[in-house]
């Protein structure tokens, strides 16, 4: 499936799609250990392989990390298709391992 | 000691000393800075750090947005360790671990512990306890354990628990990780001159050992905890795979509370804030360090301000996060402990002091694993005379094996929380027991006088086999624990025959006090 996410221009929100869409998620970093713990979308708990459907209005969705290599650039993404679009790139930081996004479905 | 020994030693322990200062000090989680992301030298990153250092007119206001967004966990935790305090977030970390040694030895006189655990206090725990295991010389005892680190960094006024997860290698100074392993104990006898409560069938009548007078120091030691760690790398291959469904629970939780935290922002004040802290870090009024850390306290005290006006339950929902961020690192550690350690063991030289004999060393090897929902603990010991004194007996004295499993049971939550042991212990007298009576003496069961001020106690040569199932209830945010155990023996060590003992004790872990 194609990507479903794209930058919003609407402040406070941060990516935004159609709601309906079906979107997977996926970690990836530099030393190759970083891993999606748990993620919660909408106030749901999702599980492997990560995926949702994207629901109307502005719902935030939580992901927890982990990654045994302190300040590792780690990548979140939306996987499809064979291609990924980045969500966020960071460096990860073990005491603070949550990312949370607002997703505005239209 | 004499006082040329004590001089030759004299600089070697100020120099242990002073390297204990020295290294006590641990960066861990304590942030440099009050709120926003931190690059912490990471390649390419650009954090509230990085922004510190530029020139007002040089911070962007995309980088400036971006350590400053309320969404990125950095700033989550530190919002939550504002509104919560950092020092609930260590004691919440304190309650979740079980594995900590407070007790005496197995062999002193008064414990409850048939194996010796893989992790001690931080800075100094006592637990009184009654009942010896495989020991005569059934005493109540009191030991103080305690790590040079952690008095030292109480003593200096720094961090004294500074929470590392477990693959943050870098978290700790190399020299406060080589000290952070050394440990000490001190064990004082309670009473004195107690008989026993034995259900001895004994055929021999050892029994007036007991009577004599207890030494006032039951005993003491040292121990050093070794984690052999593996290579970054060779951690994050598999890394993922490690995790178990009960830590992804832990984790959706935390999850769910962070959520929760933020979903009652509202988003129009929120931008105004940001906006706020854009325009003060890009002034002139901020060019200083010290000016650029004060405006990040501001900032985040004015979004905990911001958040509690819209939202009466803010306060409960950080206390949330606070409780299940630290469950979750504690389940992940403890998960990890052993993916992530090539090996973990423990050496350590303890002094026996019983009563009616002579001074006893031994040194204890201790291996620790944590398969899925319990915790095993091995132990090998070899125990010998410190003075045979003009006695023919072996100097070795002992030697001894010992296994032990704990489950903890109830929810994370609980204020009390119950964990079931049960274990077993061998141990092979190389040779009769030796004691120390007055030279009037006679030798036990006889009119025969002793000569000497030692005497060999017949019949004592061979194996001791011992069975335990312990209780312990531990109380939730004291630091308390009562472990009650009960104790099936073929023998003990002066008296044969088969033996029932009740052991149990009342321990306090002092690192709860220094977090509150």
């Amino acid at each position: 499936m194609a990507c479903k996410l794209t930058k919003s221009t609407k402040p406070g929100v941060d990516f935004e799609g159609t709601d309906g869409d079906e979107v997977q998620l996926g970690v990836s970093s530099d030393s190759g250990g970083a891993t999606i713990v748990a993620a919660v979308y909408d106030g749901v708990p999702l599980s492997a392989p990560w995926q949702f459907t994207l629901a109307a209005g502005d719902k935030f969705l939580t992901i927890l990390i982990d990654n045994p290599v302190p300040r590792d650039w780690t990548t979140i993404q939306e996987v499809c298709n064979g291609k990924r679009n980045t969500l966020k790139h960071f460096p990860f930081d073990p005491t603070g391992p949550t990312q949370t996004f607002i997703l505005g479905g239209r | 000691m004499t006082l040329s020994r004590w001089k030759k030693l004299r600089p070697a322990l100020l120099v242990l000393t002073s390297s204990i200062f020295l290294s006590s000090p641990a960066t861990a989680q304590k942030y440099a800075y009050p709120y926003g992301v931190e690059a912490k030298g990471a390649p390419g990153a650009v954090g509230v750090d990085t922004l510190a250092s530029q020139s007002p007119q040089n911070r962007s206001a995309e980088d400036i947005k971006s350590a400053l967004s309320v969404l990125d966990g950095t700033n989550v935790t530190k919002l939550v360790f504002f509104v919560s305090g950092y020092k609930n977030f260590i004691r919440a970390i304190e309650n979740e671990r079980n594995d900590v040694q407070t007790g005496s030895s197995p062999g002193s006189s008064g414990t409850t512990s048939l194996v010796s655990k893989g992790v001690v206090a931080e800075v100094l725990s006592l637990a009184t306890e009654r009942g010896a295991l495989s020991r005569t010389d059934d005493q109540t005892v009191s030991t103080f354990r305690g790590k040079p680190t952690g008095i030292a960094r109480l003593l200096k006024g720094d961090e004294i628990f500074p929470y590392c997860a477990i693959y943050d290698f870098a978290c700790e100074s190399g020299l406060a990780r080589v000290l952070g392993g050394a440990s000490f104990s001190v064990s004082f006898n309670t009473t004195t001159n107690e008989g026993t409560a034995s259900t001895s069938t004994g055929t021999i009548d050892n029994s007036r050992v007991l009577s004599a007078t207890s030494k006032q120091v039951a005993g003491w030691g040292v121990r050093y905890d070794f984690h052999v760690r593996k290579k970054p790398a060779e951690i994050a291959k598999d890394y993922g795979k490690q995790f178990t469904d009960t830590v992804r629970q832990s984790g959706a939780e935390y999850a769910t509370a962070v959520q929760q935290l933020l979903q009652k922002f509202p988003a129009d004040q929120l931008i105004a804030w940001q906006a706020k802290y854009v325009a003060l870090l890009q002034s002139d009024a901020t060019a200083d360090k010290g000016d650029f850390t004060k405006a990040l306290s501001q900032a985040v005290s004015e979004l905990a301000d911001l958040a509690q006006k819209v939202d009466p339950q803010f306060k409960t929902r950080s206390d949330l996060v606070l409780t299940k961020m630290s469950s979750y690192f504690v389940s992940r550690d403890k998960l990890l402990a052993d993916y992530v350690h090539k090996f973990t063991f423990s050496v350590s030289y303890d002094n026996a002091r019983p009563a009616s004999q002579p001074s006893q060393s031994s040194m204890k090897f201790i291996l620790s694993a944590r398969p899925k929902g319990a915790q095993i603990t091995g132990n090998a010991t070899i125990e010998w005379y410190d003075h045979i004194l003009k006695s023919n007996v072996s100097r070795v004295r002992d030697a001894q094996v010992a296994l032990e499993l704990d489950h903890t049971f109830g929810q994370t939550n609980a204020q009390v929380n119950p964990s079931l042991s049960a274990g077993y212990y061998f141990q092979y007298m190389v040779d009769n027991a030796l004691l120390t009576l007055p030279s009037t003496a006679l030798a036990p069961g006889t009119s025969i006088p002793l000569p000497g001020n030692a005497s060999e106690l017949l019949n004592t040569k061979g194996p001791i086999h011992l069975g335990q199932v312990k209780m312990t209830f531990k109380i939730k945010n004291s630091g308390i624990s009562f472990p009650v155990a009960l104790t099936f023996s073929n023998r003990t060590d002066l008296i044969k025959g088969n033996e029932v003992r009740g052991n149990f004790g009342l321990t306090y872990n002092l690192d709860n006090l220094f977090t509150k």
